[in-house]
């Protein structure tokens, strides 16, 4: 049990109608290379999702080096050992740059190495700082795939790599080089799942799953890979706290989706209402001022929007390290309307109200983002308009602006 | 053979449902008729526009069926949510649909009550107002959400999963409300002054709540059987996509 | 008492489309699985 990578003990999923896994017991150890080559709808990308942790189970456990990630109760931890993932969809979002998703796999997997030996490998060296927007649906593969296999280049501990379809859309000189890759992890004693139809595989693996069952492949010895030594630099935290921040700085969309809202709004209330005319200390008066930083908060998080892009949500979520937001840039947008909305109603700045300004918008964008990400789970989760549900949050704006009045902020 | 007498057995279930939920749609009409035609007026002083007390005949019994209608929401979604029921998902469906309608019944004529006898349709400081309000809210979310999404666990651990946020919203609504005021009327029936309402009203007050009970059960029973034949319909088309 | 008037009639209006509708969409689907059964049984023989 403690000697094994992987364990899952009588999983049983579920997908739709359907129950994809059935008491499935699977025990991976350090060194092999498992090969899910069955047909489709056998549960291939099921089974590696179990593992990594990724879809709840109806019944049975999934464990990492003999620790719980995942049981039926939905009850987990955080991976000790952080593992490598290539999702079929890709996982990474558009506005990133190569680099960036790769040093986050990186910092997630523990320390961070030099990469230009592995992208020259693949090819993809001239378009590191590209956006991954920018890159053909191939090399949007290469990457990846790259980010599932990096963790294995840089641990000197066996790890666990989940490969879902990892060569689709690569040419033939990636493929490749992604063989003797993954042979290379394989001699470095980690353990690798790979979903795929390739039968180039069987040159690396050294099993076979199926629905039949397990087979083993006779592996001939071979000469030992050598790749380049990596240097080992610590990694950097806040992984996806990060993330957010710099996503919202280049893509701005927090103010385009949130700022857009709060500043109408303000618009609105400036056109129609002579503040001059409201009595201060009037519910009215207090509820004004905050009125624009809740519609700013009401629209959400704009990085729920992005993370569903090729899958990125799943990524992240698996990897349990955080999932990105738009937190920061809402406190900022939250704080600076309720500023501009004392300023244009000409009264004297109360600190402590922008202050509440900048955490209503804060606070109402986790609820909606807690909505939106409860639905994330949907085949369409954009169909279902969590909108609705955000008249729950007018009373609770209602008492915070009576209480508000009540003493006497303004 | 037994074929077709499953076949009579859901015949029989099926009028009976509909019979129900007619019956209880004709209740409900006779209720605003006798409300509206017979009723007494009540004294002038108790109440701004006395008339307007008229809608209780049919505010009070469509709020008691639409907290049977959410009853059988909450209940279902956690049975589902906990022990994958199937029961439990009908009923969560079921429920929703039939919460919805009873709470937009509740919601209106609340709304047309107040802004007869407050002047303002909707008060943000009454408990039972706002927890009706939001547990509509919740429904038609429910309602709206389920028909987007195809049938499948993922979809049902979800709405579930909100199901039983609305359960929690409804003690936290109680007590954020109870910290600001209260302005909605005690409950009509067995309140401090015993025998408050005058005979002929409190008997047009029964009628309304059997028909809006029975209104509801026909409504629950209807949309079970809907979402079983849904997914009757669904098995037979996925039978036919394997030929 | 117009204003009365309106309100229950528009109450009455609105849950009679509303047991229409449920009775609409259980009859919709009976015809659908009817005749689905139909083809399938067709098919069969």
């Amino acid at each position: 049990m403690t000697d094994a990578l992987l364990n899952l003990n009588s999983v049983t999923v579920r997908r739709g109608m359907k129950t994809v896994l059935s008491q499935l017991n699977l025990q991976v150890s350090s060194g092999q290379v498992i090969l899910f080559n069955g047909t489709n709808g056998e549960g291939k990308s099921t089974i590696i999702e179990a593992a990594a942790g990724l879809i709840p189970l109806e019944a049975g456990s999934v464990h990492h080096h003999g620790e719980l990630l995942i049981d039926e109760s939905g009850k987990g931890a955080k991976p000790v050992h952080p593992f490598g993932l290539t999702l079929q969809a890709d996982g990474c979002m558009g506005h990133q740059r190569i680099e960036e998703h790769l040093v986050n796999t990186m910092d997630i997997a523990g320390s961070r190495v030099e990469m230009d030996s592995i992208l020259e490998r693949y090819n993809l060296k001239h378009r590191k700082h590209d956006l991954i927007a920018q890159l053909s649906g191939g090399q949007r593969r290469k990457v990846a795939m790259i980010a599932g296999i990096l963790p294995g280049f840089i641990s000197k501990e066996p790890r666990l790599i989940f490969l879902d379809e990892p060569d689709s859309g690569l040419d033939e000189a990636s493929r490749i080089s992604l063989i003797e890759d993954i042979r290379y992890l394989r001699q470095k004693g980690h353990a690798v799942l790979i979903a795929s139809h390739n039968k180039e595989f069987e040159d690396c693996a050294t099993d076979l799953y199926n629905i039949e069952g397990m087979v083993e492949i006779n592996q001939e010895p071979t000469a030992e890979i050598v790749r380049d030594d990596v240097t080992n630099l610590p990694p950097k935290g806040w992984i996806a706290l990060r993330n957010g921040v710099v996503s919202n700085n280049r893509t701005l969309s927090t103010l385009a989706y949130n700022g857009i809202a709060g500043f109408l709004t303000l618009g609105i209330l400036l056109a129609l209402v002579d503040p001059t005319k409201l009595d201060t200390g009037t519910i009215q008066k207090s509820g004004l001022i905050l009125s624009s930083a809740f519609a700013a908060g009401l629209v959400g998080d704009s990085m729920v929007q992005m993370l569903h892009e090729h899958r990125s949500l799943a990524w992240w979520k698996a990897h349990k390290q955080g999932i990105p937001s738009s937190y920061i840039h809402g406190a900022i947008l939250g704080f600076a309307l309720t500023l501009l909305t004392q300023l244009a109603m000409d009264l004297t700045i109360s600190w402590e109200l922008t202050i509440i300004g900048s955490l209503l918008t804060t606070l109402t964008m986790f609820i909606v983002r807690m909505f939106d990400l409860t639905s994330a789970r949907l085949a369409r989760p954009r169909a279902a308009f969590t909108r609705i549900l955000t008249p729950t949050l007018i009373l609770p704006f209602a008492l915070l602006v009576q209480w508000i009045t009540d003493s006497n902020l303004i | 053979m037994i074929q077709r007498e499953t076949t009579v057995g859901r015949t029989m279930s099926k009028r009976g449902a509909e019979g129900i939920l007619l019956l209880g749609f004709f209740g409900i009409g006779l209720t605003l008729g006798l409300a509206f035609l017979k009723a007494p007026s009540v004294s002038i002083n108790a109440f701004e526009s006395p008339d307007a007390q008229r809608i209780f005949y049919w505010h009070v019994p469509a709020a008691w069926a639409a907290f049977i209608a959410f009853g059988f929401l909450f209940v279902g979604s956690a049975m589902w949510f906990f022990k994958r029921s199937n029961l439990g998902w009908r009923m969560h469906v079921a429920g929703a649909e039939a919460g919805l309608a009873t709470g937009l019944m509740t919601v209106w004529s609340g709304m047309v009550w107040g802004a007869a006898e407050w002047g303002v349709p909707w008060d943000w400081t009454d408990v039972r107002l706002n927890t009706f309000g939001l547990l509509t809210f919740l429904a038609l979310f429910l309602v709206l959400g389920r028909q987007s999404q195809p049938d499948g666990v993922e979809t049902r651990d979800t709405f579930s999963t909100f199901g039983l946020y609305g359960f929690v919203l409804v003690p936290v609504t109680y007590v954020a409300t109870r910290l600001w005021q209260i302005r909605h009327p005690g409950p009509v029936v067995g309140g401090g002054d015993g025998g408050s309402l005058a005979g002929e009203m409190a008997v047009i007050l029964l009628v309304g709540a059997i028909s809006f009970t029975i209104f509801i059960i026909g409504h629950i029973l209807m949309s079970m059987r809907i979402t079983s034949l849904e997914q009757r319909l669904e098995r037979i088309q996925k039978s036919m996509d394997k030929v | 008492m117009t204003y009365l008037a309106v309100a229950y009639i528009g109450m009455l209006f609105g849950i009679g489309i509303w047991t229409w509708t449920v009775f609409a969409r259980s009859k919709d689907l009976e015809q659908r699985i009817h005749a689905i059964e139909q083809i399938h049984i067709d098919g069969e023989e």
